[in-house]
């Protein structure tokens, strides 16, 4: 059960503009098994999307270039792999859910039109066919009355079916790997406890593993097994969601949970983490969190901390923390 | 107890659907706010939650005067709102300001940051150049920021930074009330936490009233004295912040609360999850406008309107459940 699908080594992808190199991602290494969920969590611009867009090979125009690293899909690098076998990898083996269901789905086509191109990419089958597995496709994702929605477009469902729809596409090639970044941060509350359940479901039902990147704590203790906390383009610290939520080692995924505000518990003042992120231009050569902790001393702002093991499955990138 | 500072009473906000340009025929109305009362106390803070389309924010609309209500009146100091005109109006724009979720709204990315919070004090004749210099700066070492920021342009400022200084520009001109729609939610982790923070020392500071639009339960918590729940813009419960969270009653708000997320694994209380999704505000259920997703309904939840109810202390709910 504890095979490996997606191993991530060393990842380095940079943006190389005419006024510096923004280093977003700047050596991630995290590993993904069969039928697991593994949350990416961090704030805006620590480089979470762009780690997710850097396995799909799909990296924004305008400069930025994987220049290190490797991306094992089932021990094979994806990342040597031609465009054109890259085509074939996106959606059978790999496949994305984005946060917002509008830009994925083309507002001129019918959602059954979307489907069938997207079953299409698993097998050759005639029209009637591939209709049929799309009935069945939007079932999947409790689709009421699916066959009257496959003559609808996009903008006659609401956002939490579209994104149903958008989920149900993106598992149609029976991928191995879901990367799904932020899917429920647009989705009303009610709705998106409903779509992550159906999430779930489906995870357990395929056995495929979920790379879920978020913002949110709650997401995270809701659907993950696994999480890696992300800063500044590198992974702090990565642990089972249980032993990260109950004992943090890192100084900033504490001060992150600490942050949150409760829902239970004495009301006082929120735990803040003064100052902010360092430029991805002009990142220190020392812990990048070292400006900010409270915790830092000289050697945090002299080198770069090692990965080290605080727990079982459980490392943090400290000087500070006491190895296990 | 004080008198209360903003009152709404039997507020409602018809939005008629029209289809065609020349012969413009009626749809039918979208009752995005249907009967809505509460008060807001000075220096307190009321939050105002439910999921979209419950006429959350189209209530804020109408309390900034930026939308005329279809019924119903609005009175701040026991003043009605409607029909202000002129110096009256200035008046109360200034008394009631307000803060949104994207501050990227409400900057000119042209003007220097101090220059868009000294706006409302040069429109108002508040004072000379020197006096608003002096006011500026007081304001923005208020939120936060340093006095010479007042000559930077608003993308030099990071996110959170930005919301400060929105958040300034609503401060000058010292009102009783600050609607703050949303305005954390577009921020990260910790800035959240530094906003909240603040807000509740300039209320502390100040005693500005909020009127805080919010999704996310956990910030009304921290936040709001009073809290008010809306479905359908319909109220469908009300009370204190601390007997909401102490007894949650009305099956909606139930399953509001169960929908929350814990950032505590395997601290997951009884879940209630709702079927399907809101029904249209053009056509909404008869009578108890949750009937249809209720998981406690009964018969005569189709038939008969609950009316909002005391339960205990400030506490009301409208609900057969508690007749």
């Amino acid at each position: 059960m504890s095979e490996t699908v997606l191993d991530v080594r060393d990842l380095h992808t940079h943006f190389f503009l005419r006024r510096g190199v923004v280093k977003a991602v700047d050596g991630v290494s995290f590993s993904l098994r069969r039928g697991e969920v593994l949350g990416l969590v961090g704030e805006s611009g620590c480089g979470k999307s762009l780690t997710a867009l850097s396995l799909m090979r799909l990296l924004p125009k305008g400069g930025a270039r994987t220049i290190k690293g490797e991306v094992l899909l089932d021990g094979e690098n994806i990342l040597e792999r031609s465009p054109a076998a890259m085509r074939e990898i996106r959606g059978r083996r790999i496949s994305m859910v984005l946060q917002d269901p509008q830009t994925s789905l083309n507002p001129v086509f019918s959602i059954g039109d979307q489907l069938r191109e997207a079953l299409l990419r698993r097998h050759r089958a005639p029209r009637p066919q591939l209709t049929q597995e799309s009935v069945e496709a939007l079932r999947r994702v409790e689709i009421a009355a699916p066959e009257q929605r496959l003559g609808q477009y996009p903008h006659q469902m609401s956002g939490g079916m579209k994104q149903r729809v958008v989920g149900a596409i993106a598992i149609a090639g029976q991928p191995a790997v879901l990367i799904a970044d932020e899917p429920t941060t647009a989705l009303d509350v009610t709705i998106q406890l409903q779509y992550l359940k159906l999430l779930k479901r489906l995870q357990v039902e395929t056995g495929m593993a979920i790379l879920f990147i978020t913002h949110d704590f709650g997401v995270v203790g809701r659907m993950c097994d696994r999480v890696a906390v992300m800063y500044a383009g590198r992974i702090v610290e990565c642990g089972p969601v249980r032993r990260i939520f109950e004992a943090p080692q890192h100084p900033y995924t504490r001060a992150l949970i600490a942050s949150v505000p409760k829902m239970t518990g004495p009301i006082g003042r929120l735990t803040t983490i003064e100052g902010q992120p360092p430029s991805l231009m002009d990142l220190p050569v020392g812990c990048r969190f070292a400006s900010r902790c409270v915790q830092a001393e000289p050697r945090c702002l002299e080198a770069y901390p090692r990965t080290v093991q605080v727990g079982r499955e459980h490392t943090a990138d400290c000087w500070k923390v006491v190895p296990a | 107890m004080n008198a209360p500072l903003l009152r709404v009473e039997n507020l409602r906000k018809h939005f008629a659907l029209t289809k065609g340009v020349l012969f413009t025929r009626t749809l039918g109305h979208i009752k995005a706010v249907d009967d809505v009362s509460f008060e807001i106390r000075a220096g307190e803070t009321l939050g105002l939650v439910g999921e979209s389309g419950c006429g959350k924010t189209t209530t804020s609309r109408m309390i900034l005067n930026l939308e005329e209500p279809t019924e119903g009146r609005i009175l701040l100091e026991g003043e009605p709102i409607s029909g202000l005109q002129g110096e009256a109006l200035a008046v109360y724009r200034a008394k009631v300001q307000a803060v949104f979720q994207d501050p990227w709204s409400s900057l000119n990315p042209r003007m220097k940051v101090g220059r868009t919070i000294a706006e409302a004090l040069i429109v108002n004749r508040w004072g000379d150049r020197a006096k608003i210099a002096a006011r500026v700066r007081e304001l923005l070492l208020q939120v936060g920021l340093r006095p010479e920021q007042a000559e930077q342009y608003p993308h030099e400022f990071s996110g959170g930074q930005r919301q400060r200084v929105a958040l300034a520009a609503a401060l000058a001109s010292r009102p009783r009330l600050i609607v703050l729609d949303e305005p954390v939610s577009a921020l990260d982790v910790s800035i959240r936490a530094q906003m909240m923070n603040l807000l509740k020392d300039i209320q502390a500071e100040d005693g500005v009233a909020y009127l805080l639009v919010a999704h996310d339960l956990a910030t009304v918590r921290h936040m709001a004295d009073y809290t008010v729940v809306m479905y359908l813009g319909r109220i469908v419960e009300q009370a204190p912040t601390a007997s909401l969270f102490a007894e949650v009653r009305h099956p909606y708000t139930k399953a509001l609360f169960s929908a929350v997320l814990m950032a505590e694994p395997g601290r997951q209380a009884d879940e209630i999850e709702l079927r399907g999704e809101v029904p249209s505000p053009l056509d909404p259920p008869a009578a108890c406008r949750f009937h249809t997703r209720c998981p406690y309904a009964m018969p005569q939840c189709a038939e008969v309107e609950p009316p909002l109810r005391e339960v205990s202390r400030g506490h009301a709910v409208a609900c057969h459940l508690f007749e």
